[in-house]
């Protein structure tokens, strides 16, 4: 008991303002700056768009989609490149942040590691193996890639495919040393990661040596980038990550649950094995999706949900909306600079600008949890 | 309320497991306040855990208000009875409040969120576990014995029929722990049946009409405190000298150690 | 002799021994072939790693480079010298130069071209886009077929977002069809692509990669093809110029 006991006196230290800023006010706030966030981004490129013209487009776009006339038609190539170039991709890189972002919240919770992340599982490296798999055999052809053609379907199964064999795999390694699923050592499962990512990497070079000819394609896959996405590739993904996103926001107080650990959660009521397995399968499907359509973009999903858990707490009814949130507004802004830093119209992986961010970010926070205890 | 009948339980796979309950019968009518002892070891943890559903029975049978726990859900189960467990640590990130209300989670259906039926019980747990103060604090910066009467109090939330404890209150100070007996007590007048596993003889005989003795994983006494709460049942249990006498105010038998008994049995 | 895993032209090479990729020659079956010369072109910083490895097994490893048709020309003398066939060189380059000399000359003749000289927009790699830049013989190839590289970077390849391609306004869309560009869309399947002049006019082909991304002497095939494309008056020596857009080149 002396052991345990710490001053029952001392004033609890305030981590978060929450009794300051109700937990939807911040959600609030994330969706408002994600909503005019996509009108600015719209006018960001090195296509000249004045903003009045690019706002006159995009009303234009909206009332057409409603099936309305509003606003004058505009310049058809500005329109072109506003609506279905610039707001696609911003689109895209939205859905894509908030799944990459909720499916590593998902897989902190359920595997109650701060380090679990698509990325780091090897997830997304078996997402963009299940997709070179698809090319390399011709399922998918580059004409699939670009959103068109017969077979597009085949490339996200194949890529959601991978991505729930790489995590069986992580989870199977990680647990042949520590018995259940929630209490494998952090170590043990990165680890894991490790292994099963750099297998999964040396088989993907594989294919590209086998096959020199599709080595543009497969390079597309394992470096991020939503250059040439178009809505053919919103609308290719946006059904899994629907679902995948209903699945996790549906399960938020399981993972709650789930982080008190397996024996709490089940006195309490929930199945948590049966639990663990959907909320895993939700987060694969986000993560196979994004990869699906966007490459292999790392960090999103480490550093958004390690960010909001200091600022807004852990409960994940709220984490998970945040950090959808949070994760679309980073890969958005992170996507606005891949395409418009470099001069001339040139473009950088988004993945790299991600890491180039959340790098030196992530290292902050670890400093600062371990200067805190926390 | 509980009634278990030739119940094993044994840690590890079902051939080369180590068998830690060989064969418990016990009946707890409803109402009931019943203080589990034994000496460390002694199987009370296993037996609590084996009720809670968290172990599984190698053979025999656990009824909870007349129900088989082997065939309710996690759900039906976690509706019928909640539990205290000792040694839980908070997970960083979760206010008070929030943990409190994780213990209506069996209340509530998948779809809909926790109600406003839900917040009031958190609330009138928090009350009555007397840790209504320390509801907006993060549960990960409790002290040890803070922590155990906000776990009560999610128990409290979760239900009050049948409630199971481990070492509940060990964590706690003296002023503590009879608090939280206080409330137990009157839980129990209440209508809750209580079973509390605990290793503090006298807290049980002050408040326990009925104590449970385990050791080496079997009962070996069950009766009215007043009828086996005696000096020679006590030394044959715990292998050392100890004297029992009235407590001052109520009357309840105490037990006493005696220094250098050890060394005399030994002897 | 031998050849890299890519090189499948002209046809009658297919029988020759395979030495590895042209990125990662195995130096194995480099050394295997027992060569009196090795002919390595220059550029990426990769390929000049086994160049020095087969230089320390005592090879004769000549290292050519050839962004312009001057210096294509120059390098194709060099190797008939290094290999003792001059005058078939020397024949081969002075057919080569007539030949763009007349392409120049009926170009500068023909009034289309007076006029109007065609942004080109050459691409190398589809969709993750790559294009071709200011250095390099495809700047060359369309300089001569009487167009201009609307891609103003400097370097051979330039990797662009879809807005800019529709910001340079290429009248004529070239999409090379090979290894490094396997399956590409045709210019009218691609709806972001619709507003640009190129889609617009029709003026869109595949072409060969090996005719235009690789140098050596049909390089000049593929000016003369390209300014049939681009100036259909002229009359292309080219045996056949396909007309209606989205046509093979082949």
């Amino acid at each position: 008991m002396t052991g345990k006991a710490r001053d029952s006196r001392a004033p609890g230290r305030i981590l978060r303002a929450n009794t300051l800023w109700p937990q939807s006010l911040w959600i609030g706030i994330i969706c408002a700056a994600s909503l005019a966030s996509a009108v600015i981004a719209c006018g960001l490129g090195s296509f000249p768009s004045p903003p009045a013209e690019t706002l006159r487009a995009l009303v234009h776009a909206l009332g057409q989609a409603i099936g309305l006339h509003m606003g004058q038609p505009v310049d058809p190539a500005l329109s072109v490149v506003v609506v279905d170039i610039r707001l696609a991709r911003v689109a895209l890189a939205w859905l894509t942040g908030a799944s990459l972002a909720t499916a590593g919240c998902v897989f902190q919770g359920v595997l109650r590691n701060p380090l679990a992340d698509a990325f780091t599982l090897g997830v997304s490296g078996g997402a963009a193996f299940g997709a070179s798999v698809a090319i390399i055999f011709g399922l998918a052809g580059g004409a699939a890639i670009s959103g068109l053609g017969g077979s597009t379907g085949i490339l996200p199964l194949f890529a959601l495919a991978g991505a729930l064999l790489a995590l069986a795999a992580v989870l199977a390694l990680g647990r042949a040393g520590s018995g259940s699923m929630g209490n494998m050592r952090r170590e043990t499962l990165v680890l894991a990661g490790i292994v099963v990512s750099t297998f999964l990497s040396a088989l993907i070079s594989l294919l590209k040596s086998l096959d020199e000819e599709s080595v543009a394609s497969i390079v597309f896959w394992i470096m991020g980038s939503f250059q040439g996405r178009g809505f053919e590739h919103v609308r290719l993904a946006l059904p899994y990550m629907a679902v995948g996103l209903g699945l996790v926001l549906w399960r938020a107080r399981e993972l709650d649950l789930l982080a008190l650990g397996e024996g709490q959660a089940r006195l309490l009521g929930l199945d948590a094995g049966r639990s663990r397995l959907w909320l895993l399968i939700g987060a694969s499907l986000l993560s196979g999706a994004a990869v699906a359509v966007s490459g292999v973009i790392g960090f999103v999903g480490l550093v958004v949900p390690h960010l909001l858990r200091m600022v807004i707490g852990a409960g994940h009814r709220t984490l998970l909306p945040a950090s959808a949130g949070l994760g679309g507004l980073l890969l958005l802004w992170s996507d606005v600079l891949a395409r418009s830093i470099l001069p001339g119209g040139a473009e950088l992986p988004v993945g790299v600008v991600t890491a180039l961010i959340g790098g030196p970010f992530f290292c902050l926070l670890l400093g600062r949890n371990s200067q805190g205890g926390a | 309320m509980i009634r278990v009948t030739n119940l094993r339980v044994s840690y590890g796979t079902s051939r080369g497991g180590r068998e830690v309950l060989h064969g418990i019968d016990l009946h707890v009518p409803r109402g009931q306040l019943v203080g589990l002892l034994g000496p460390n070891g002694s199987g009370k943890t296993t037996l609590i855990k084996a009720l809670a559903g968290l172990l599984p029975a190698a053979s025999g049978r656990i009824e909870i208000a007349g129900a088989d726990i082997a065939k309710l859900s996690h759900r039906e189960r976690a509706l019928r009875l909640s539990c205290v467990m000792q040694h839980v640590e908070a997970p960083a990130g979760f206010s008070v409040r929030e943990l409190v209300l994780m213990g209506r989670f069996a209340h509530t259906g998948m779809l809909a969120g926790y109600g406003p039926a839900d917040h009031a019980a958190a609330e009138a747990a928090l009350k009555d576990a007397r840790a209504l103060d320390l509801a907006e604090r993060q549960a990960a910066e409790l002290s040890g014995g803070e922590i155990q009467r906000v776990l009560l109090a999610r128990a409290l939330a979760q239900g009050r029929e049948l409630l199971l404890l481990d070492e509940a209150v060990s964590a706690l100070d003296m002023a503590r722990r009879v608090e939280a007996y206080d409330l137990l007590a009157t839980l129990n007048k209440g209508g809750s049946t209580v079973l509390s596993a605990l290793h503090d003889l006298n807290l049980a005989a002050l408040y326990c009409p009925r104590l449970v003795f385990l050791k080496a994983g079997r009962i070996a006494l069950d009766g009215p405190t007043a009828e086996i709460f005696t000096e020679t049942n006590l030394k044959d249990l715990y292998e050392t000298d100890i004297r029992v006498a009235a407590h001052p105010v109520t009357g309840a038998p105490q037990a006493h150690l005696v220094p250098g008994a050890s060394a005399a049995a030994l002897g | 002799m031998a050849r890299t895993n890519a090189d499948r032209l002209p046809a009658s090479i297919m029988r020759l021994p395979v030495i590895g990729t042209h990125m990662r020659p195995n130096i194995e079956a480099v050394l295997a072939q027992r060569p009196d010369l090795v002919l390595q072109l220059a550029g990426r910083k990769e390929a000049s790693l086994p160049v020095e490895a087969l230089r320390k097994h005592g090879l004769k490893v000549a290292v050519f480079h050839a962004s312009t048709f001057a210096e294509l020309f120059s390098v194709i003398r060099r190797v008939g010298l290094l290999t003792g066939s001059e005058e078939q060189a020397e024949v081969m380059v002075r057919g080569l130069e007539m030949r763009l000399t007349a392409l120049d000359n009926k170009l500068s003749a023909s009034a289309d071209n007076r006029t109007s000289r065609p942004r080109v927009f050459f691409e190398v790699r589809s969709p993750n886009m790559l294009a071709a830049g200011q250095a390099g013989l495809v700047g060359e190839i369309i300089r001569h077929a009487g167009g201009v590289n609307c891609v103003a970077d400097k370097a051979k390849f330039a990797r662009l977002s879809e807005e800019e391609v529709i910001r340079l306004m290429p009248e004529a869309y070239l999409i090379q069809r090979g290894p490094m560009n396997p399956a590409p869309l045709p210019l009218d399947k691609r709806p972001r692509l619709r507003a640009i002049p190129a889609a617009l006019s029709g003026k869109a082909w595949f072409v060969d990669e090996q005719k235009y991304s690789r140098p050596g002497p049909r390089n000049v095939d593929a000016a003369e093809e390209l300014a049939g494309l681009l100036h259909p008056e002229i009359k292309s020596p080219a045996p056949k110029v396909p007309t209606s857009k989205h046509k093979d080149t082949k």
